[in-house]
């Protein structure tokens, strides 16, 4: 067989359906007359357009099986109503950031103030480390404390971070990497930045801009402040194609600008478009792309990276973890499997290292050989990730400590927690991205779920250790389980979903006694307070009993037998039953407890 | 057949409408089994899934928000319920012999093809079912895959070549 031998081949398999070859180029009909190889080799893809056919016709009777199969089973259900189905999905998809907490933390750091001078935004050092470079110019220096910036001027943050107070008031926090150019024009009264990389925290007041007028812009977009306080973040490489999950193609990775809105609302505009993203939410600008806003962008906005907030001893390892993850995200655009696999093999890695230092500790043998070995894996984890292995030492002796003054056995149990899930979680996207496209929509839904657990280190006590876990934290670390266990229940022979709701059964019991001490120190006030108090306890209660009843359902549904072998039309109307009447029902019993429990709790807090 | 256009046969279903739903279980069943079929490379399994699939995607229509994506969709719920079943495969596979597969009785024989499709790239496998099970329109291919018609159309042509090796290998071609 020759090159053209080959090109009438690509040919035939393309008009193989046409029948004869003439019909479409006379070309491939004279080569076919010539050529006894080509020509058998078209009577191959022609019995087998004729196979595929009959293959297809004889599913027929299927196809029609399936039809009045399901209608049956739809005739037994009852219709989801609207409501039912978004808020299900909104609850599932659309949990909040803890923004404003990492935002409080970046504010603490440091403050520039920028000095007015007639219309021009300018800008002045108060304390961080700033290095400047000025319009037109390619040399950086550093500014401090007092020096003025001017507008064009690009404003670089190296290590730490930096608040800055534009002229008309605004303040922008920016975070170690940020890079800014501050656009504001003399001839033009309304102030902006320019942001390239990293992200920063605008705070804008109403005093500050009455006309609501100052925008951060960026390659992808601009968002301007409705009188507000909000952060912009640059990420490359999010995992953005929604068409992953409908046809296991490739993603494609993009550069997004993300913006969380803390306080007050912000006006999004990219494409032409604009949306408003309000207080507690988030929203996307991808260039050439409407602005993203609701759920997706929630879920979008959550799968940034966790390292720029959170400061510690986790910190370094968290970087480490971030650079495996990017790598891994690029990897995936790359099409590179193998690529891709050995950085979520590196993440796997790392947080089995570190949990087992964690669980050695939970145990009592912090010097056990178990836990040499895993300090010596993390060394090498870390080490391969292109750290120093004294920092590396050190980094771990940092964490060692951190942990060893944790007073309050909540906050170890939590730590533990978290780190076996991430894991598992790391566990899983490891063997997915071993596998092919359909391991990859695997890895989707296992990234919600990591990601999950992610930004839950922004809420450890980094700078207090001994700090006791309060009533909202462990209710708060119930939520989280509650929305992993609602995912991943699904699976009956997943244990993550079981482990999340033994996980809620201990914040539970480590939350009632906390609860009914509060109650105790608070009910010596009026009936009111008393009567209240006591509805809360009851409501404890039935929560504790909810998730034991959740918990038992998990256990029959892991221990269960497959249901294959039975007739399907009863297993899956008692699978859709079950999931609606006895998972659906326990977690919304747990929810709606937990509901009236954080209502009544705000109720006697108010009352305080 | 119904000659209602999708988004009036949608909407009519949310509102309660069983006939609508008939037309579109009609409309979509032959789709949801090519994808299960592709996915899940086994006929019964598919039948299985398939019914599942359609029938969890029946209960949650009215969280369809963009009547005009009800085709992607459909293929989207039609994955996951396989990528499910294929999890619960794995997993058994683990501890449980291979199952003997139960008797497939009024299909055509056509094990070396089925045998030969399964070995197909997931996307060509896809492609190419959707393709002969959906009257062979390129463009409906290319709607359910969020694809361009031309980039079905090279996914076919590739499909059927890598077919072609398969079955030759197998024997099976002559």
């Amino acid at each position: 067989m020759n090159d053209s031998c080959e090109s009438v081949r690509e040919q035939m398999a393309h008009w193989v359906t046409a029948g004869s070859p003439a019909q479409q180029a006379p070309d491939l009909e004279r080569h076919t007359r010539q050529c006894r190889e080509c020509r058998e080799y078209l009577q191959g893809l022609q019995e087998d357009h004729r196979r595929l056919e009959g293959y297809a016709a004889s599913l027929s009777p299927v196809v029609e099986r399936l039809e009045s199969n399901v209608m049956a089973a739809l005739d037994d259900l009852p219709p989801a109503t609207s409501q039912d189905v978004r808020t299900r999905w909104a609850r599932i998809r659309g949990r909040r950031l803890p923004w404003a907490a990492a935002a409080a933390v970046l504010l603490g750091l440091g403050v520039l103030v920028f000095h007015s001078r007639s219309d021009h935004a300018v800008a002045k050092v108060v304390s961080g480390e700033v290095m400047v470079r000025a319009e037109r110019s390619s040399e950086w220096h550093q500014r401090s404390k007092g020096r003025r910036i001017d507008p064009g001027d690009e404003l670089r943050v190296g290590s730490g971070s930096a608040v800055v107070e534009i002229s008309d008031g605004t303040v922008l926090t920016m975070c170690a990497g940020t890079r800014l150019i501050l656009t504001g024009k003399k001839s033009d009264s309304r102030t902006s930045v320019y942001l390239n990389s990293g992200v920063v925290t605008a705070e804008v007041t109403h005093d500050s801009r009455p006309d609501g007028a100052f925008a951060i812009e960026s390659s992808e977009g601009q968002a301007r402040s409705l009188g507000t306080k909000f952060t912009v973040r640059m990420a490359n490489n999010v995992f953005i194609d929604r068409r992953l999950a409908v046809t296991g193609m490739l993603p494609i990775a993009k550069r997004i600008m993300a913006v969380t809105v803390i306080t007050g609302a912000v006006q999004l505009q990219a494409d032409g478009q604009v949306a408003v993203v309000k207080a507690g939410s988030s929203g996307v600008a991808v260039r050439d792309e409407v602005p993203l806003v609701g759920p997706e962008a929630e879920v979008l906005v959550r799968t940034l990276l966790a390292s720029s907030t959170v400061d510690g001893p986790m910190k370094p390892f968290l970087e480490a973890h971030d650079r495996y993850l990017e790598g891994f995200f690029e990897a995936i655009q790359a099409n590179h499997l193998r690529r891709a696999s050995i950085h979520a093999n590196r993440i796997s890695e790392l947080w089995q290292a570190i949990g087992r230092m964690a669980r050695a500790r939970l145990t009592g043998s912090p010097q056990a050989q178990a836990q040499q070995r895993a300090r010596k894996n993390l060394a090498r984890v870390l080490a391969d990730g292109g750290m120093q292995e004294p920092a590396t030492s050190r980094q771990i002796d940092a964490i060692v400590a951190w942990e060893e003054q944790f007073k309050d056995p909540g906050w170890l149990g939590e730590f533990v927690h978290v780190l076996k899930q991430m894991e598992e979680y790391a566990e899983e996207i490891r063997d997915g991205a071993r596998g092919d496209e359909l391991g990859l929509s695997y890895v989707e839904h296992c990234l919600v779920g990591f990601i999950a657990y992610c930004e839950w280190f922004t809420r450890f006590p980094w700078d207090d250790p001994g700090k006791e876990m309060t009533l909202e934290e462990a209710l708060a670390g119930v939520k989280r389980d509650l929305e992993i266990a609602r995912r991943e229940i699904r699976h009956p022979d997943n244990k993550k979903a079981e482990r999340c709701v033994e996980r809620c059964l201990e914040y539970a019991v480590q939350a009632a006694p906390l609860a009914k001490q509060r109650l105790a120190n608070q009910a010596k006030g009026t009936d009111t307070r008393i009567e209240t108090c006591q509805a809360m306890i009851e409501r404890i209660e039935a929560l504790l009993e909810a998730f034991q009843g959740a918990r038992a359902r998990s256990r029959q549904l892991r221990d269960g037998a497959s249901q294959r072998g039975e007739p399907f039309r009863s297993a899956l109307k008692e699978k859709l039953n079950a999931e609606r009447s006895v998972q659906d029902a326990m977690l919304e019993e747990i929810e709606a407890a937990l509901n009236l429990h954080a209502t009544l709790l705000r109720k006697v807090v108010s009352e305080e | 057949m119904d000659a209602r256009s999708e988004g009036e046969l949608l909407a009519a279903c949310r509102a309660g409408d069983q006939t609508a739903c008939a037309a579109l279980i009609k409309r979509h069943a032959q789709q949801v089994l090519a994808i299960c079929v592709g996915m899940v490379t086994n006929a019964h399994d598919a039948e299985d899934v398939a019914q599942e699939a359609l029938a969890q995607a029946f209960t949650r229509i009215p969280a369809l928000r963009d009547p005009e994506q009800f085709g992607p969709w459909l293929a989207r719920i039609a994955r996951n319920a396989c990528i499910d079943l294929l999890r619960r495969r794995t997993r058994e596979r683990r501890v449980l012999a291979e199952q003997v597969r139960p008797d497939r009785s009024g299909l055509a024989d056509t094990t070396g093809l089925e045998r030969a499709i399964a070995q197909l790239p997931e996307k060509y496998r896809l492609a190419l079912l959707l393709y002969y099970f959906d009257g062979q329109s390129t463009e409906n291919v290319a709607k359910m895959l969020n694809l361009s018609p031309a980039g079905v159309s090279t996914r076919l042509s590739r499909a059927r070549r890598e077919l072609r090796k398969l079955l030759t290998e197998h024997g099976v071609a002559e």
